[in-house]
């Protein structure tokens, strides 16, 4: 265990890892571009989330002063779990692509693609540094295979270019820090809740959802949808020793949606 | 007859593909940012049917569409768009591990080889659409199956584009478009040297231009009316090692 960069780490996902990171022991840093939400999270979680951080992922220079900071007010990083990223603040209306435009695309892949590039370019040689550690990105099940339902419903092509990215991303870094102790690996997030979408309103939709479109409000063959937790007890496991053999692959949590 | 728009013309791989789609009797429109090449290879081919040459940028969306619009225009329908333009170390960058990759060079690899390809579809398939039909064929990468060392973001772009291309499908279902990838790997290039990356290739060469332009000519062929979202391994087997 050491200390541990959680990016996103108001998101519903972020803050679900960021806390089973602690309950296995971590010391974690959140950071956030939301940071008034990362301290609040901070102090749910209790005296294992060390401190909070103001970080916007898609600034290159800004994600290396933060990860230097991290490193210098709390000692060395030894983990890093990357889930910044998903619609708000970013305006993506996840219309039909050749509706969009290239302002739209830029945005998206600035933060789910370019967003990873910075933070393990800025995180990982700290990893190195200590003498290696572990690192978990978020991709999702739509960079898994193009287009699963509930996401073909929201025209999700460049959403899904940018996620396959970050799991070949990933891929090279496993094979290139792996010689020095490091670990990297994905978990792959399927229809899972976020922080503008709680659980129970994603089941309140589903039914309108099914209504309009008969198959699309299907949640997954487990039957319900997928929690911030469920996604944090996958990181915690890939972080975990229990895992020392794993590096390069991509965790599909999907609930098996993409079975589908 | 019909009508091809092909991406990074002025590449061996951008030859291989003409070359191949000359012998089925496609019209062309090559295209390239180096103008000069692409006319070059106009010149060497001379297939006997109809081709002409853009100069044209894939990062510039305004370039592309005006060169979609010119095509369509011009032929009187763009019946494919083979996006060939891309690459890592023919863009001048070499392979670095990701922690010495610089954001000029992400961004430029990442601009070239993916947001190329949302550029020249973005443009082009609205086209298609009306037609109610043709063919798109990207040029992803072994790398893109499984990403490698040295090139991160070379592997990242091209997964980008194996999985853009998937989600396309189920997106654009009712246009009567197939939308497909290919997944060279060790391709040939006029900058490379004759052995390189031969060696672990489970066949025992590189691909080859003509390799490529066979797998892309038989997409775009009636043959393969039934297949989308592919992603076909022209490797050599590479991707497996």
């Amino acid at each position: 265990m050491g200390l541990a960069i959680v990016t996103g780490g108001a998101g519903a996902i972020g803050r679900a890892c960021a806390r089973a990171l602690v309950e296995d022991g971590w010391r974690v840093a959140l950071a956030d571009i939301d940071l008034a939400e990362a301290e609040a999270v901070a102090h749910g979680i209790g005296p294992g989330a060390v401190a909070a951080y103001r970080l916007d992922v898609t600034e290159f220079d800004a994600v290396h002063a933060v990860a230097g900071r991290i490193a210098a007010d709390h000692g060395p990083v030894t983990g890093l779990v990357t889930a910044a990223g998903g619609g708000r603040n970013l305006d993506l209306t996840f219309g039909p692509f050749i509706e969009t435009g290239p302002e739209e695309w830029d945005r998206n892949i600035e933060v789910h693609l370019n967003g990873v590039y910075h933070t393990c370019h800025a995180v990982l040689p700290l990893i190195i540094a200590a003498g290696g550690g572990a690192i978990v990105n978020t991709a999702s099940g739509a960079g898994i295979r193009g287009g699963p339902p509930h996401l073909r419903q929201r025209f999700a092509s460049v959403y899904s270019a940018c996620k396959a990215g970050v799991i070949a991303l990933t891929q090279a870094v496993a094979q290139e820090a792996g010689p020095l102790g490091v670990r990297a690996n994905c978990i792959a997030p399927g229809r899972t809740e976020t922080r503008a979408k709680p659980i129970e309103e994603m089941e309140r939709l589903q039914g309108e959802e099914e209504a309009l479109r008969p198959g699309s409000g299907r949640a997954s063959p487990l039957g319900r949808f997928g929690r911030g937790a469920d996604m944090g007890n996958a990181a915690a496991f890939l972080m975990s020793d229990r895992a020392g053999y794993i590096t390069g692959a991509c965790l599909d949590v999907t609930g098996g949606i993409r079975l589908h | 007859m019909a009508t091809a728009l092909i991406t990074g013309a002025a590449s061996l791989m951008g030859e291989g593909i003409a070359r191949a789609l000359g012998r089925d009797g496609w019209d062309m429109v090559l295209t390239d940012i180096d103008g000069k090449g692409a006319e070059a290879v106009a010149r060497r081919i001379g297939a006997g049917t109809r081709i002409e040459v853009a100069e044209m940028d894939v990062t510039d969306h305004a370039r592309v569409a005006e060169v979609a619009k010119e095509t369509a225009r011009g032929f009187g329908a763009i019946d494919a768009l083979v996006n060939c333009a891309g690459g890592l170390r023919g863009l001048g960058i070499s392979r670095k591990p990701l922690v010495e990759i610089s954001p000029e060079d992400w961004r430029k690899v990442i601009d070239t080889n993916l947001k190329g390809v949302l550029n020249c579809v973005h443009c082009a398939l609205p086209i298609m659409k009306a037609q109610g039909a043709g063919a798109i064929v990207s040029i992803a990468a072994s790398r893109g199956l499984r990403g490698g060392p040295g090139a991160a973001h070379y592997s990242a772009a091209k997964a980008g584009i194996i999985l853009f291309t998937q989600t396309m499908v189920l997106e654009c279902s009712g246009y009567g478009v197939t939308i497909n990838s290919i997944a060279p790997g060790n391709a040939e290039a006029h900058w490379k040297g004759a052995d390189d990356g031969a060696s672990v290739a489970p066949l025992g060469r590189p691909t080859s231009a003509g390799d490529v332009g066979a797998a892309v000519r038989w997409l775009l062929s009636p043959e393969a009316a039934h297949v989308t979202g592919a992603c076909i391994d022209v490797s050599g087997g590479t991707t497996l090692h």
